[in-house]
């Protein structure tokens, strides 16, 4: 009886969220509701805040670069383009063949790296996983050292770095998925197992590495702290289409992952398929992971930061915590890869560079601030 | 006869010889001044259409070719007809697939100096065109900038990459003040264009050594900048470094820049050549490692497709286990070294010195590395150093090599004779002598 009347109190506890303040008996429960209507607005505007910052990073980042082209000038010349009425051709390609398919890859590999990292700590129930603990960098890394190295590739030509990248990524996630069914998908399994196939990939680059000439060797390094810089408008389709679908996906997902987070025995108890829906989510975002870094190279610290910055203003709600991480991280790149390539122009930093200094003192302050609550 | 017929007939003869000599000083295309033995592509050292006969000039000779393939392809006899595509591909000067007046007047073009696209072979063996003549207001990558003072025109060098002024601000003395073009490799359009713009350069000479791929063309020619700029993608390492030199000095109208060092080139290869037959049964096999810090666990070995080795390939047989392999190959430790090196080893030194430096710092490093080893301890070790190995002045590095490997062949001082008119006439630093650097020379060694 009394264990009924506390469930009905919750029960009712929990309606009284719901509705209008002028619907409440007490103060208390109004203040209540007030706060959760509060933090919810404050949710959406964050991201919001997020999405509007995303559009305004990149419409600025078009703007600069080695040349100064004005802001009005860039626009025109976009225009000129859509248009058909190119004035100016090596201008036109200035801007729309080098400047903007940059600012493109930027926002789809940030929002996608984020969201990876978003689902990773989600799942795997750790604040420190992104989308390199599973291995996926590390199997990537090979694959790119295979083909720059020694030139053994999949395919030729200018696609052998990329398509070899794709693939080796995708080789952690199977090795996972196998332990995953043999001893049960437990986030400490999964971790385990990424960090296995890190280090054994890791060798094998090493190995590569010590074999190869300079030459290589510089190649490799600008593919290994990743650059935005040889996306093209070829590639970018394919980019976004997956990082889209996968963020769509996970987002329709979100209240399951927040199933999911409060511990597999509640999942379970709730009638989540713990097991599968953690297996669905990584396979999901193993693909949306090989499919940037493929093109990119490997970019750190948008995964690990992302999410943890927007936390602070989201909570652990994965409802707002997906889509506000998605535009964080695109921002975040977006900004890196800005920074990038005006900072020293025109040298270039990689932008892998760039989110390691952005990074690394953004988390030493997250962890600083850290309220457990959030996490 | 009286007086008048007889001025009447000198008169006349003096006019038959004047017509005589007139048509024989103006006549270009006369079958009997034309050379038709032409010369196979492989052998062309100056690859750029237009050059009919594969010489190493374009000149009115070329015209000869040219205007002889039109004739003789519009006899109605077919056996008269000449197979250009394969006998003389390069006369195809304005590259349409037909040799016609078209092609004898871009040649023409290019002897009187006037604008036109001058279309070769470059590199990475694809098509590609400058705006002939090329500006010389020239923006080079790393290492490439050595083809400028083998044609004495290091100071047509207005810009450069990153790299290159923290790596060879010793030797190319000025670079670490130049404006700079971009990261090595990386170069944008962008940047060039800025470049461009603001007057700094109109020439871009792109690093082709190792196994970098050409990043830049196809974006050039896609965004237009190549119709404005010059990409000059020619080969700057190893004996093809000779093509280069030729291309190079062509593209800036004035072939008689690379007179003087392919004199050198010719002279210091016919010698090489003259080894080459000597030891062709008893070529020596060598070890090949570099020394590029004094860590031992960096010991590692190259074989015959390495830059520097392009030109040790001469004068040794590359150690087997290192051959075939286009990536140094670690070693690792003086125990792997000592149990697998043969009796004598290149060392190869990339160190941004100052002359008289190269020989301590060749000591210090070898003492550091490999002073236990019996090569060391032998006098079996030959320095050398990565700015003239495997670049311009590779053929006198050879030489020196091939003095010390094969002394009772060849002296080392007519081998430090050729490096030193190269350090004389080519070098940028100027008052170096042969004698103190680039040869090991150090205690216990024999100068």
């Amino acid at each position: 009886m009394e264990e009924q009347a506390g469930r009905m109190d919750l029960a009712r506890r929990s309606a009284l969220l719901w509705a209008s303040e002028d619907d409440l008996e007490s103060e208390d429960s109004k203040n209540a509701v007030r706060e959760y209507h509060v933090s919810e607005m404050r949710k959406l505007a964050f991201t919001f805040v997020c999405i509007a910052a995303a559009v305004v990073v990149a419409g600025l980042s078009i703007v600069y670069g080695t040349m100064d082209l004005g802001f009005l000038d860039c626009y025109r010349i976009i225009w000129e383009h859509l248009t058909g009425n190119i004035q100016d051709k090596l201008l036109d390609y200035i801007v729309v063949q080098e400047r903007l398919p940059r600012v493109a890859a930027s926002l789809v590999t940030g929002a996608g790296l984020a969201v990876a990292g978003c689902v990773m700590q989600s799942v795997l129930k750790n604040p420190l996983a992104d989308p390199y603990t599973t291995g996926i960098s590390s199997g990537a890394g090979f694959g790119a050292t295979l083909a720059i190295t020694l030139g053994i590739s999949l395919v030729g030509g200018n696609y052998a770095i990329v398509v070899n990248a794709f693939v080796f990524a995708l080789v952690p996630m199977l090795v996972m998925l196998g332990v995953g069914k043999l001893k049960g998908a437990s986030p400490t399994m999964m971790i385990m197992a990424g960090i296995a196939i890190m280090f054994i990939f890791n060798s094998f680059t090493t190995v590569l590495k010590l074999h190869a000439d300079p030459d290589a060797l510089a190649i490799l390094y600008q593919w290994t702290v990743g650059t935005v810089a040889d996306c093209k408008w070829t590639d970018i389709p394919l980019m976004a289409i997956i990082v889209i679908v996968g963020t769509v996906v996970t987002q329709l997902l979100s209240r399951k992952l927040n199933i999911l987070a409060t511990g597999d025995d509640s999942a379970k108890a709730m009638g989540l398929d713990v097991e599968n829906m953690r297996i669905l989510l990584l396979l999901l975002i193993s693909l949306m992971v090989a499919t940037v870094v493929s093109f990119t190279g490997l970019i750190g610290f948008v995964g690990l930061v992302a999410p943890h910055v927007c936390r602070i203003f989201v909570g652990a709600d994965n409802r707002y915590l997906v889509i506000s991480s998605a535009m964080f991280g695109a921002v975040l790149l977006e900004v890196a890869d800005l920074v990038g390539r005006t900072v020293i122009a025109p040298a270039t930093l990689q932008v892998g560079v760039v989110t390691a200094f952005i990074g690394g003192p953004m988390f030493l302050y997250l962890i600083m601030r850290q309220r457990k609550s959030s996490w | 006869m009286n007086t008048k017929a007889i001025y009447a007939i000198v008169a006349v003869a003096i006019i038959a010889i004047a017509a005589v000599a007139v048509f024989a000083l103006t006549n270009n295309g006369g079958e009997k001044d034309v050379d038709h033995t032409g010369k196979s592509f492989a052998d062309t050292r100056l690859r750029i259409y237009g050059n009919a006969n594969g010489d190493d000039v374009i000149d009115k000779t070329d015209v000869g070719v040219i205007n002889w393939i039109i004739s003789s392809n519009a006899d109605s006899d077919a056996s008269k007809h000449v197979d250009w595509k394969n006998l003389y591909p390069l006369a195809d000067a304005n590259y349409d697939g037909k040799v016609n007046d078209s092609d004898a007047k871009v040649v023409q073009d290019i002897i009187d100096k006037k604008s036109v696209r001058m279309y070769y072979f470059n590199k990475y063996e694809r098509v590609t065109y400058v705006n002939y003549p090329i500006s010389d207001k020239i923006g080079a990558e790393y290492l490439v900038m050595q083809l400028l003072p083998a044609i004495k025109s290091y100071g047509m060098l207005k810009a450069v990459d990153d790299t290159t002024p923290s790596i060879y601000n010793n030797i190319y003395p000025g670079v670490d003040k130049m404006p700079v073009m971009g990261t090595w490799r990386e170069i944008t359009i962008e940047s060039l264009t800025d470049l461009y713009n603001k007057g700094v350069i109109g020439t871009f000479l792109q690093w082709t050594g190792g196994q970098n791929v050409d990043y830049i063309w196809d974006k050039a020619e896609q965004s237009g900048l190549a119709d404005k700029m010059s990409f000059v993608i020619v080969p700057c390492q190893g004996p093809d470094v000779i093509q280069g030199v030729l291309e190079l000095a062509c593209m800036l109208g004035d072939q008689s820049l690379s007179d003087d060092y392919k004199k050198w080139y010719d002279k210091v290869m016919d010698e090489l050549s003259a080894i080459e037959k000597k030891i062709s049964t008893g070529k020596k096999t060598v070890t090949a490692v570099r020394c590029y810090n004094k860590n031992v666990s960096s010991i590692a070995a190259f074989g015959s497709n390495q830059g520097p080795a392009l030109w040790f390939n001469k004068v040794i047989n590359f150690q087997p286990d290192y051959v075939g392999k286009t990536n140094f190959t670690n070693i690792g430790s003086v125990e792997n070294f000592a149990s697998s090196a043969t009796d004598e080893v290149i060392v190869m030194f990339q160190k941004n010195c100052e002359w008289s430096e190269f020989n301590d710092m060749v000591d210090e490093y070898l003492t550091a590395v490999y002073k236990e080893t019996e090569q060391f301890k032998h006098e079996r070790m030959y320095a050398i150093d990565f700015e003239i190995m495997p670049f311009a002045a590779g053929p006198a590095g050879c030489y020196i090599l091939a003095a010390h490997l094969y002394p009772e062949l060849f002296k080392l001082d007519d081998a430090l004779n050729f490096l030193q008119v190269y350090l004389d006439d080519f070098a940028v630093r100027k008052g170096a002598d042969a004698r103190q650097g680039y040869t090991y020379t150090g205690p216990g060694y024999s100068s």
